[in-house]
């Protein structure tokens, strides 16, 4: 999943950063709302964290920026701006969630989760294909033997392939959604990471379409 | 004791003093004349008799019970009627009075939580009216006041919270990792110096703002002002900005608060200035002026720097250490002092301050 975190302070910003990319999220980062935007025209972004306050162009310019473009995107606002007025006019200018600062790192990362799993109409933490369980919350996968050890990447490709369970997903858009755009991801080294991550998972979990992409049952 | 009726109590006793004391010389005058009036011959004319065929007696004994009759009659009717026109005199002050009572109900129901922006005029072309206005105008006056502290809260708190969530997001970002290194908690732990700095900086400005009362007033030269600290010289040699400084003049005043005013202002235009920028303070008899070459004020928001709070570029004055503050205090500082204080300022050239004295 990659999300894009723009907040203008920067000690926030990368506290932000470093906390998704423990959790296995790809992350870009941007400080105002000019560089939010570019970065926005050229990723896929799973879901986005928008300050308000922002240099250069407003952070409710920006989502409705992105909204022009985009009704899909899910927005979550993370503002100082406390009063009733401010979070109505958030949600109606086209934010999906709005959080008040100061917040807590849990708080945002379950709501960021639970608005991952509108699309997918998933309504559980939890994911399972044959004897595959993963846990959305834990980032963890069980087999019936145990845990299954997975790298950040690996763990990564397997949940966005459970989130779109059923579907066909080109390795281009893994690509797209599991590495972040500072990194430029070569098909074989994505390909290196699922050989590994087939190798640790149960036979026939991942199944590939040759010329189309990969799914999970 | 009278002052201490009510209102429409004094003004009917009042009137009805006024009232009896009318009544009773007039009447009095009338019963005098009357009495001259009651002669013997009149009363034995009209009774159609003569004054030598009768017994004096009589005639006297007759006279002195009309008398009495008529003094009687007369108190009575005077009584009943001064007592009806001050009861009538009671109901009508009342509903004279009618405005201010009802005036005063409103006002009585008004508290912190329920601060209505005027009241209701019933009664046109009124002394009542003139109340009311005036009451109306301190209304005002007070909603505008209360509504700019809770503004001014707001925005305090929200200038807190921005640091506040850095330390938070911090601190839980670290314990997510149960073997963390050494250099991570450290990293973690100057991040949270610096915020914890800024939050003292705001506080300790906030705290600046409520305690901007004049102390003993001197009079002193520009001179003499002790407005380059030496974290300000520091600052200007790091970023090797020369200062030009013309002139003298003399100011009365707080010393202190006329001090932190000037310096706030040079903070400002060393702040905000380009690197190897120039400062210059030329000083006139009636007239200061400061000016920079720093980055400027774009025009539509130079009338906006002096409110609280206000920051032309939030992110820039941030990063730079600025609370937000700073001018404001400069404004009310000046304002105390009658100076004036106005701005010209250019985009990427710098900006002027002129401060006029004994404005």
């Amino acid at each position: 999943m990659k999300l894009l975190i723009i907040e203008d302070e920067q000690s926030l910003r990368d506290a932000l950063c470093k906390g998704f990319e423990k959790l296995g999220y790809a992350v870009d980062t941007a400080g105002d709302g000019e560089a939010a935007l570019s970065y926005y025209y050229g990723g896929l972004y799973d879901a986005i964290v928008l300050d308000l306050n922002l240099p250069k162009m407003d952070g409710l310019e920006v989502l409705k920026a992105i909204r022009d473009e985009n009704e899909e995107a899910k927005v979550l606002i993370l503002s100082a701006r406390s009063e009733v007025e401010n979070k109505i006019t958030g949600l109606d200018c086209g934010a999906n969630d709005y959080l008040e600062k100061p917040f807590h790192f849990k708080e945002l990362h379950a709501r960021i989760r639970a608005l991952l799993r509108r699309d997918y109409k998933i309504r559980d933490n939890e994911i399972k294909t044959r004897d595959l369980t993963l846990n959305l919350a834990l980032k963890k996968v069980y087999s019936t033997t145990g845990e299954v050890a997975l790298t950040k990447k690996e763990y990564g490709i397997l949940e966005y392939l459970m989130m779109n369970k059923g579907r066909t997903v080109s390795g281009e858009s893994l690509i797209e959604h599991v590495w972040d755009s500072k990194v430029n991801v070569f098909t074989n080294a994505f390909k290196v990471h699922l050989t590994s991550l087939r190798k640790k998972l149960p036979e026939g979990v991942i199944g590939t379409i040759r010329g189309e992409g990969y799914y999970v049952e | 004791m009278l002052n201490r009726l009510t209102l429409q109590k004094r003004f009917t006793l009042v009137a009805a003093g006024l009232f009896v004391l009318l009544s009773v010389v007039l009447t009095f005058a009338l019963l005098m004349r009357a009495s001259s009036l009651f002669t013997l011959s009149e009363l034995l004319a009209q009774n159609g008799a003569d004054i030598s065929s009768s017994n004096e007696e009589t005639f006297s004994a007759l006279l002195r019970s009309a008398r009495r009759t008529y003094l009687i009659q007369s108190t009575l009717i005077l009584f009943a009627l001064l007592t009806a026109g001050t009861v009538l005199l009671w109901f009508l002050t009342k509903k004279m009075l009618r405005p201010v009572t009802r005036l005063t109900e409103v006002i009585e129901n008004i508290d912190e939580d329920n601060l209505p922006e005027s009241v209701d005029m019933p009664y046109k072309n009124d002394e009542v009216i003139k109340l009311t206005n005036a009451f109306n105008r301190m209304m005002k006056k007070i909603n505008n006041t209360m509504e700019g502290q809770k503004r001014f809260v707001q925005n305090a708190a929200h200038e807190l919270k921005t640091p506040l969530s850095s330390i938070m997001t911090n601190i839980e970002v670290l314990e997510m990792d149960e073997n963390a290194s050494v250099a991570e908690y450290k990293e973690v732990l100057s991040i949270t110096k610096d915020n914890v700095e800024r939050m003292n900086e705001l506080v300790k400005d906030l705290l600046q703002m409520t305690q901007l009362e004049q102390k003993s007033q001197t009079t002193f030269s520009f001179k003499e002002m002790s407005i380059f600290n030496p974290e300000l010289l520091e600052e200007m040699k790091e970023k090797g900005i020369h200062l030009e400084q013309k002139g003298d003049t003399r100011l009365t005043g707080s010393k202190p608060l006329l001090e932190r005013a000037f310096a706030n202002i040079v903070h400002n235009a060393v702040r905000y200035n380009r690197k190897g920028g120039e400062i210059s303070i030329i000083c006139d008899d009636d007239e200061i002026t400061i000016a920079d070459t720093g980055i400027g004020i774009p025009a539509d928001k130079k009338d906006k720097i002096f409110e609280p709070f206000y920051c032309v570029d939030f992110s820039r004055s941030r990063s730079l250490g600025g609370s937000g503050l700073g001018l404001s205090i400069v404004r009310q500082i000046f304002f105390q002092h009658d100076i004036g204080v106005s701005v010209e300022s250019e985009e990427e050239k710098g900006t002027k301050f002129e401060i006029i004295l004994n404005s």
